[in-house]
Parts: structure tokens; C-alpha cells; sequence
């Protein structure tokens, strides 16, 4: 595969904007690469620009019947106006507190798949009414509570020496 | 008269200094919400009440930045605020379809009209591709600036920016011949 696709199929792989961005900023400046991008000018020749339209007379006298004297009048005597509907551009986290946040959510996730990975692979959790439980060379013919069989498990941690067997029955 | 001062004289009250605002800057605000929105009639709209809302809260204006890019923040939010409201690609797609102005009947299906970006274009780019080519092209931003109006990061705006240039690249070279406005 040429060089330019395979930096676009890992362009297309990366789920994080960020990776993206430094692809993208290869992708840029690499002659061959740059040639899968269209040129600033072939975007302003699709897009509308400033110079396309005309009539545009109209829009100052919608702005000066919704400024409104009254609004002029509140102004020059020095009141706020309220500003509820107004909306200011969202406060972004510091770079470190970003990067922070995301190496904790990586390593919670990771932690999350280490822990599910090791207890769906335990060999040693067996359990099952009145029939035998075996782990390790450890046999358990059977567990009864008042002469009754029970339920019996048999846990046993990798990472210690002892074994647990708990028995249970419904009363 | 510079900016700092048009706005000084807004915030005292002399409502028409704004005209000389509005005159500079409608150009470039309307052809943005136009290629965010679609059409022009939305675009319009939008920036009439972008000025408006502009002119109500100069008063919160930080004049160490620029005053192109705090009318480019406030117009593309109104933008989202009516393509999340009344998704009008699709309305005006539709009526374009069943219901053809004169004006597009000796006219290609995908050829726009003045003032209006491609069928192919809406339906290929998001609204956020869109701004980001709009501000890199036409007004020459650069990625940093686009993502303080967009209000992302500067590498999720050189994404957008990128997806943008691929898809009109690849549109180009499919033979959308009729993608341009002129």
C-alpha cells in the first residue's frame, strides 16, 4: 500500500481527535500526501463567500428596528441589559487537567479489563447442589446442612494458599 | 474611527455607530451562516439577530481579542441554535423537491443558487466541517482561532478542517463540477 494510504487507513483507525490531529498535520505538510486534500482555494471556489452576495442593505435596518430605542435610551443612562439568552463561549479545563482526566480514565479502563479478564478466566469458582466440587486436588464428596444437600462452592484465589468452601442452603 | 472606539460610542448610547459595524462585517457573517445554515433566508435571519445580540452585551466584550472573531463565536451558536431547533436542511430540501421555485427549473439539480452551497456539499459536510472550512478559507483563521469560535480544541478543529478538505477533494474528483457557486 502506497505511503499516503496508509496514513489515511490510520487516520480513519485513531479514535482520538487529538492522534488525528497529528496525522492530519502530517498529512498537511507531506507533498503526497497533501495532494488527498483540496487546496484553500478549491474550498472558497464550492463555499459562498462575502463577495457572492448582494442585498445585504437590508440587514442594518432589521438590526436597528431589534436594538430598539428603548434598548439605545437604557444604554446612554448607563443600565445593564439583561443578558439571560446570551451565551458565552464554555470555559475549557487547563491542557494538564485534560490530560490528567484522560490518563485516569485510561487507566480505569484498563483496570476495569485486567479485572474482568482475570475473574472470567478464575478456573477455581465451581459450585452446584448435592454433585462433587473439585479444585486443585481438593475433593468435596458432598455438603449437607441438617441432612438436607446444600449448595457448595469451592473458591479458590490464585494468589493465595487457601481454599474456601461455602455451603448454602435456603431455609 | 476604530473599532475600540465604534464600540465605546455604541456603549454610550449612539446606537447608530453600530451601523458602521454591521456595514463591516455583514459581508463576511452572512456568507458564514449561509454555508453553515444553507440557505440564505436562515442566514439572514441569524445574522440580523447575531448583530442584535452583539450589540445588547458589548458591554462584556474583552477588547484585547478581536472583535471579528467574538461576532463569528456568537453567529455560530445562533447557527446551531436553528439547525438543532428546526433542522432546516431537511425542510428545505423537501421543498425544494416536491415544490421548484421558477428559478431552479433551467438549472442542473445539483447547481446552487447565488448565495446558496450545494446540495452535495450539505448532505457530505457537517455544519461544524462547514464553519471550520468557511473561517480557514475565507477569512483565513487558522486552527486555534476556528476552535475559539467553534469552541473545541484546536486539534478537534484541525480534524473538522481535514474530514472538510478530504470529503471536497474526493467530491471533486467524483465530478461535482457544479459544487461551485460561480
Amino acid at each position: 500500500m502506497e505511503h499516503s494510504g496508509i496514513v489515511e487507513l490510520l487516520y480513519r483507525l485513531l479514535p482520538i481527535p487529538a492522534w488525528k490531529a497529528g496525522l492530519a498535520r502530517h498529512m498537511e505538510s507531506c507533498p503526497a500526501c497533501s495532494q488527498r486534500l483540496a487546496g484553500r482555494e478549491d474550498v472558497r471556489r464550492v463555499l459562498v463567500q462575502a463577495d457572492d452576495l448582494g442585498g445585504l442593505d437590508k440587514i442594518w435596518p432589521a438590526v436597528k428596528r431589534g436594538i430598539g430605542p428603548d434598548l439605545e435610551a437604557e444604554r446612554s443612562s448607563g443600565e445593564r441589559v439583561s443578558g439571560a439568552a446570551f451565551k458565552t463561549a464554555p470555559s475549557r479545563p487547563a491542557p494538564i487537567v485534560r490530560w490528567a482526566a484522560a490518563l485516569s480514565g485510561l487507566a480505569l479502563a484498563i483496570a476495569l479489563l485486567v479485572g474482568t479478564v482475570r475473574y472470567l478466566g478464575r478456573p477455581d469458582v465451581s459450585g452446584g447442589g448435592d454433585s462433587l466440587a473439585e479444585t486443585d486436588g481438593f475433593v468435596l464428596h458432598s455438603a449437607r446442612i441438617e441432612n438436607e444437600p446444600a449448595k457448595t462452592y469451592i473458591i479458590h484465589p490464585p494468589d493465595d494458599g487457601m481454599i474456601v468452601v461455602w455451603v448454602e442452603k435456603s431455609l | 474611527m476604530n473599532e475600540i472606539e465604534m464600540i465605546e460610542a455604541c456603549l454610550h448610547g449612539k446606537g447608530e455607530e453600530f451601523r458602521l459595524i454591521v456595514d463591516a462585517y455583514k459581508g463576511p457573517m452572512t456568507a458564514l451562516a449561509v454555508n453553515v445554515l444553507g440557505n440564505r433566508q436562515d442566514a439572514e435571519d441569524v445574522c440580523q439577530e447575531a448583530f442584535i445580540q452583539a450589540f445588547r452585551h458589548l458591554d462584556r466584550f474583552d477588547r484585547t481579542l478581536s472583535l471579528k472573531t467574538w461576532l463569528f463565536t456568537i453567529l455560530y451558536r445562533r447557527c446551531l441554535d436553528v439547525l438543532r431547533k428546526k433542522r432546516r436542511f431537511r425542510s428545505f430540501f423537501l421543498r425544494a423537491a416536491v415544490d421548484p421555485s421558477p428559478s431552479h427549473q433551467d438549472r442542473g439539480p445539483d447547481a446552487p443558487e447565488s448565495g446558496e452551497i450545494s446540495k452535495a456539499l450539505l448532505e457530505s459536510l457537517t455544519a461544524k466541517e462547514r464553519s471550520a472550512l468557511a473561517l480557514w478559507a475565507n477569512e483565513g483563521l487558522n486552527s486555534s482561532e476556528i476552535a475559539g469560535i467553534l469552541g473545541c480544541a484546536a486539534s478537534t478543529a484541525r480534524v473538522y478542517l481535514f474530514n472538510g478538505r478530504r470529503k471536497i477533494k474526493v467530491l471533486l474528483e467524483k465530478g461535482y463540477g457544479t459544487l461551485g457557486n460561480r
